[in-house]
């Protein structure tokens, strides 16, 4: 003989089956499905956002080193070049936020100058980096009422982007 | 008799069934607009990024070009002197032209090659004589010496560090001897003649290849460089010179993902800031 239980509502909860819900699952399911939809869209959206975050910086790494050589070839040319001996090298930086260019100036003797240009541009943190090369020579200047000198670009071929 | 709760009745199955197959067949339809979609924005950017490879390989190589030696040859290929690379004499004398190391321990290195120089390969040496121009002359040895072949460091384009580590100098043979006035210090480039192309490949799928032109009659092999493009009916690759301006025009498209949606496209304007020999 059995020993009788405590109460009447336990000894009905002990006798009840398990009863299988498919809620949870469902909605697990459903949770699943719409993370795998959610991670598609946004992969894709990442993508695309990348290669515009790339061609923005190119872009602004581009115009940053055909700003400053145009900076270079319009103003005056610091006398002083003329003087460094053949290989020495002068050089300028200009830091915008996390953008920087910087102008370098190697004498090559008798008034030739090769200016390496290296700009770096940001989008979005995606780097893009341009290096321009550009033979140049200094020159009087004939324009203004002062005998001055300017800086010109090398006749026939003169500018290159580097790898 | 007390009725316990046992399991679900069959209108509660019938009803849970409904309910997930609607819920499964918005899902699946979703699902499948979802993958079209991002097989879609994959296949966008995908062609976008072969066509920013040919557009930074085109730009790289034609920007540097001088515009009096490109020629268009139809409108799919654009033969041209391209650039091997730069750098400033070391040594110049008579047919005889050294150049600093490439691999130099300098802040900035004289040399810069984007490709390995050859016999074949046309030199340009500036000549300050007069207004200045660039004599040319053809390579007909290139070697690499350790010796440092006369380039020394009072030439001040070879630092002492490079000197003692032997750093490998670059040593040209000409063809032709080099006026006196363009000595040392004088900036050279090494020019070798190519053509852009847009070829089709044995997968019968276009690109943009490259063909070396000079050393051999006619142009070597084409070795592609960026791809798939469309079709040369499809306009894949069109090249225009601009009459009148030092101006090249490149239009670039991706091949069609559907019959009648036109692939992504891309044009390209290209400056041309130099010219071979010429007056500025």
């Amino acid at each position: 003989m059995q020993p009788a239980l405590p109460d009447a509502p336990l000894r009905a909860l002990l006798r009840a089956p398990l009863r299988a819900g498919f809620a949870l699952p469902l909605a697990l399911f459903a949770l699943v499905l719409l993370a795998m939809l959610v991670a598609l869209l946004l992969d894709g959206a990442v993508q695309e956002l990348r290669v515009s975050r790339g061609d923005v910086a190119l872009a602004r790494a581009q115009a940053a080193a055909a700003s400053a050589l145009a900076d270079l070839l319009a103003g005056p040319a610091d006398s002083t070049l003329l003087t460094l001996p053949r290989g020495a090298v002068r050089g300028s930086a200009r830091v915008e936020k996390s953008d920087t260019v910087r102008v370098t100036v190697q004498a090559l003797g008798g008034g030739l100058e090769r200016a390496v240009i290296v700009a770096r541009a940001w989008a979005g943190g995606v780097r893009a980096d341009v290096t321009t090369l550009a033979l140049l020579r200094i020159v009087p200047d004939s324009g203004g009422g002062r005998p001055a000198l300017r800086v010109s670009r090398l006749p026939g071929w003169w500018w290159t982007q580097l790898p | 008799m007390r009725r316990t709760p046992g399991g679900a009745a069959l209108a509660e199955l019938v009803v849970a069934c409904v309910l997930a197959a609607v819920v499964s067949a918005a899902a699946a339809a979703a699902m499948v607009g979802a993958e079209r979609y991002a097989r879609r924005v994959t296949a966008s950017s995908e062609a976008r990024r072969t066509l920013s490879e040919a557009e930074l390989t085109l730009a790289a190589e034609l920007r540097s070009a001088a515009a009096d030696s490109l020629r268009l040859v139809g409108d799919t290929a654009a033969e041209f002197l391209g650039l091997v690379g730069t750098s400033a004499a070391c040594v110049a004398t008579g047919r005889l032209l050294v150049l600093p190391p490439a691999l130099s321990t300098a802040v900035l290195p004289v040399t810069v090659w984007r490709l390995p120089p050859e016999v074949g390969d046309l030199v340009a040496v500036f000549d300050s004589a007069g207004g200045g121009s660039w004599r040319t002359a053809r390579a007909d040895s290139v070697a690499s010496r350790a010796d440092g072949a006369g380039c020394t460091p009072a030439s001040g384009l070879l630092s002492a560090a490079d000197s003692v580590a032997r750093r490998p100098v670059t040593r040209l043979r000409l063809d032709r001897a080099l006026p006196p006035s363009a000595g040392a210090g004088a900036p050279v480039r090494l020019l070798r003649r190519g053509r852009f192309v847009l070829t089709r490949g044995g997968d019968r799928s276009w690109s943009l290849a490259y063909r070396r032109c000079s050393g051999s009659p006619g142009c070597g092999n084409a070795q592609p460089v960026a791809g798939p493009l469309a079709s040369a009916s499809d306009s894949g690759l069109a090249f225009t010179l601009v009459e009148g301006e030092p101006r090249l025009e490149a239009m670039l498209r991706a091949p069609r993902r559907e019959a009648l949606t036109p692939g992504e496209s891309r044009r390209l304007v290209i400056t041309l800031r130099n010219r071979a020999t010429g007056a500025p």
